[in-house]
């Protein structure tokens, strides 16, 4: 076994308050769109916050999110993570097919993953496709419509020009419901290591441990 | 004048120039000796038809207006001609009464000039022809008598030289006597001449004096020093002017009839007492509410009686101003509520804090300028649309006292040729009919969906405000204006509820829209976001399952 170094300390600080940060505005934000959810939560004793604190808490974690992203935009550009991870390159197509191919069939035919993180690449193409997405379009849209939601009088001249508040608004909430999907997506992804933990252990501690000839290695 | 009619009379008809002799009509008439107001005349002077001794049996009945027809064209002016009162009522022609003060109180025992404000002020300084008759001549003199020998320079008076004191030099003057002159007198006459037969039915306004100075025009300062001199002033100075009595007019109050009397009974400030008078109900349902136990405890407090709008008339943003005179923090208070400052663009306090209230959305039309909205005033209607111009009949066809959306958008687009690109519709979501109770400081439901949505009580109430010359009016919309083309485009009000998706939208999809369901999800729009989204999450999360699941029964 090898320890694969994958996940700088940053970058692992970085994630887990942005999960936070995520947690509280997705449940915010489908309370705020749906607000009958409360009655529901209230009814099963599930703890939820009231419709005006939520509100609040949606503003203000609004803002964590804003910052949260300009870090991770900045770092990773500035420490060259997004030229060794994030960009697509032309080796990564013919690996797209097999990559797909082993999570909807390989994998429970007992199926070698044809791809191994390494320090000079952490992501598959189907993984660099879905985090670029979300990192680079997807989050961006939801920041920038949601710092104009905070204050629409304010940047009001620009939420017209961009076309009113009922589109901003539509542009919000479908790019919440993009950033929900691949979030479940995520959750799920998350436990296909060799091991269930296996990912999450490597977000906490930083490195995932590895057989030395990955291709070689068998399914547990 | 009056005097030469007497002189004349007494020479022309002095008893001894007379066909008969008095004194011989008062061998028979005894009871007629003494005639003091008209001693100086002839019996028959008056009873013209006596020629001789003895005299006919029925005579014409003498007529005042013989003589007196200055005295009587004026009498007959006034209001107790009107009310059939003639010369012989008050006046004892043949006896010793002329007809003073003590006459008037035969009728009028009642009078106590109870309504009249300031009542001891007016009545020691006012003569009865001052305020019900008609003053031929009527000013005010302020006579100023300096301590013997004291010289006063009229350029202390009169500072700019422009030979008038106003106000301003008249008050520095008498600040002046205090300090320099000790032992000064200054007494105040205010003087009017006239007819006491001329009685007007209504006593004058307070504004005769107050406002429009029809009586008591001019004011004179007479100086009494060595010299002696007079100096024109304001009659401002001596009798104040009161700035809301030109407005009252045209304020709720003076419309409806409402005089200065009949809530200014006494100098004092006004209480409640007055406006319950009238008030009755509104009064009762605040008196019970915790904001009148604990803050603005009487009805001026909020409200000033003189002012010209109805509260109907007062936008979203006066109608905080009035609320946030003691509700500061109003701002900071609302933090919780998103883009607070926009939100009391459009609303105001009581659309939340006074449930009992009905509210409405209000349209206008508004003009978007440098940035600045202002709302399109009548003045800037009547030059395009010429004098007197009735929108509501420009808009509407008909005669119906109501519009439809369609009419709206269709007069926006025109306006906005007329009157430029800046035309707009805006909105407000305000109270139309209010409840005085504000108890409710805290909401309980701090729920965006409450006014979000397109279920939100206003939709059930929507008026387009017209202005009108001197006034506004409030015109029912009917249907919505928010989704209507091309209103959408020039409405700058947006009620984001109206995008999310309903229960009613998705059975409509499911088969029971008259239209089809493919019309109907095209209708939706943006609705679409919410359906699909919740579709797919659903879908990804059933197939997450099915992968877990397989991949435990392989055991991978």
């Amino acid at each position: 076994m090898k320890k694969v170094f994958l996940h700088t300390l940053t970058i692992r600080i970085w994630h887990w308050i942005n999960a936070l940060i995520v947690i509280a505005l997705m449940i915010t934000g489908i309370q705020l769109r749906a607000p009958g959810i409360e009655e529901f939560a209230r009814s099963m004793t599930i703890w939820i916050p009231e419709y005006s604190m939520a509100i609040l808490i949606h503003k203000y974690i609004g803002y964590a999110m804003t910052a949260s992203f300009l870090f991770w935009l900045v770092y990773i550009f500035a420490s060259g993570s997004f030229r060794t991870h994030y960009l697509p390159r032309p080796a990564d197509i013919p690996i797209l097919g097999k990559q797909a191919f082993y999570y909807l069939v390989g994998v429970f035919q007992g199926g070698e993953n044809p791809f191994a993180p390494t320090e000079q690449g952490k992501f598959n193409p189907l993984q660099k496709i879905a985090y670029g997405s979300v990192m680079l379009v997807i989050t961006p849209l939801i920041v920038v419509t949601g710092v104009l939601f905070s204050d629409i009088f304010f940047f009001r001249g620009l939420i017209d020009q961009m076309g009113g508040v009922r589109l901003l608004d539509a542009l919000h909430v479908l790019a919440s419901y993009l950033f929900l999907l691949n979030l479940i997506v995520h959750l799920y992804m998350c436990t296909m290591g060799h091991h269930i933990f296996d990912h999450i252990k490597a977000m906490i501690l930083g490195f995932e441990e590895m057989p030395e000839d990955s291709h070689s290695h068998s399914k547990h | 004048m009056q005097i030469l009619v007497i002189i004349l009379f007494m020479l022309l008809g002095s008893p001894v120039g007379a066909a008969v002799p008095s004194d011989e009509c008062i061998n028979c008439h005894e009871e007629f000796k003494k005639r003091p107001p008209h001693e100086s005349i002839a019996c028959t002077d008056c009873h013209t038809g006596i020629k001789e001794i003895p005299h006919e049996e029925k005579l014409a009945r003498p007529t005042c207006n013989a003589c007196h027809h200055r005295t009587v064209a004026r009498f007959s002016a006034g209001i107790h001609k009107s009310k059939g009162i003639d010369c012989k009522q008050c006046h004892e022609l043949h006896g010793k009464n002329k007809g003073k003060g003590e006459v008037c109180a035969s009728c009028h025992s009642d009078v106590t000039h109870k309504k009249l404000p300031s009542r001891e002020k007016h009545l020691a300084t006012l003569n009865s022809v001052a305020c019900h008759g008609k003053p031929d001549k009527s000013g005010i003199t302020a006579t100023v008598t300096l301590p013997k020998g004291a010289t006063l320079d009229r350029k202390i008076i009169d500072r700019d030289g422009n030979g008038f004191a106003d106000p301003a030099e008249w008050h520095a003057f008498e600040a002046l006597l205090d300090q320099k002159f000790k032992g000064f007198k200054l007494q105040k006459q205010y003087w009017a001449y006239g007819d006491n037969h001329e009685i007007m039915p209504k006593a004058a306004d307070c504004g005769e004096c107050h406002e429009k100075r029809t009586r008591f025009a001019g004011a004179e300062g007479r100086i009494n020093d060595t010299t002696g001199y007079s100096i024109p002033v304001a009659p401002s100075v001596f009798i104040p002017e009161f700035p809301s009595l030109r407005e009252f007019p045209r304020t709720v109050h003076g419309q409806k009839g409402v005089l200065c009397i009949d809530c200014h009974v006494t100098k004092n400030k006004i209480t409640d007492k007055v406006c319950v008078r009238c008030h009755e109900q509104v009064y009762h349902t605040y008196e019970k509410s915790i904001h009148a136990k604990k803050g603005a405890t009487s009805c001026t407090d909020c409200h000033n009686p003189h002012l010209i709008k109805t509260y109907k008339e007062f936008n979203a943003k006066e109608r905080i101003a009035i609320c946030s005179r003691c509700h500061k923090d109003y701002i900071s208070r609302h933090e919780w509520l998103p883009n607070t400052t926009l939100h009391f663009e459009y609303l105001e306090c009581t659309t939340c804090h006074s449930p009992g209230s009905e509210k409405s959305m209000v349209f206008f039309f508004a003009d978007n300028k440098n940035n600045k909205k202002t709302p399109v005033q009548y003045e800037a209607l009547e030059r395009v649309f010429g004098q007197n111009i009735h929108l509501k009949s420009v808009i509407n066809n008909y005669a119906e006292n109501i519009v439809k959306g369609e009419e709206v958008g269709r007069f926006v687009v025109d306006l906005k040729k007329k009157m430029g690109e800046g035309i707009f519709v805006d909105a407000e979501i305000i109270v139309t009919k209010v409840h005085h109770d504000y108890s409710v400081t805290r909401l309980k439901e701090r729920n965006c969906v409450t006014c979000h949505s397109p279920q939100a009580h206003f939709y059930n109430s929507m008026y387009l405000l017209l202005p009108e010359k001197d006034r506004h009016i409030y015109v029912p919309v009917k249907g919505t204006l928010l989704s209507v083309y091309p209103i959408g485009m020039a409405l700058d009000i947006y009620i984001l509820g109206e995008e999310k998706i309903t229960k009613d939208d998705v059975y409509a999809l499911l088969g029971k829209a008259p239209e089809g369901s493919p019309a109907y999800a095209k209708r939706l729009g943006f609705k679409l976001i919410d359906l699909v989204g919740v579709i797919l999450v659903i879908l990804v999360i059933l197939s997450i399952m099915a992968h877990a699941l397989l991949r435990i029964l392989v055991k991978r």
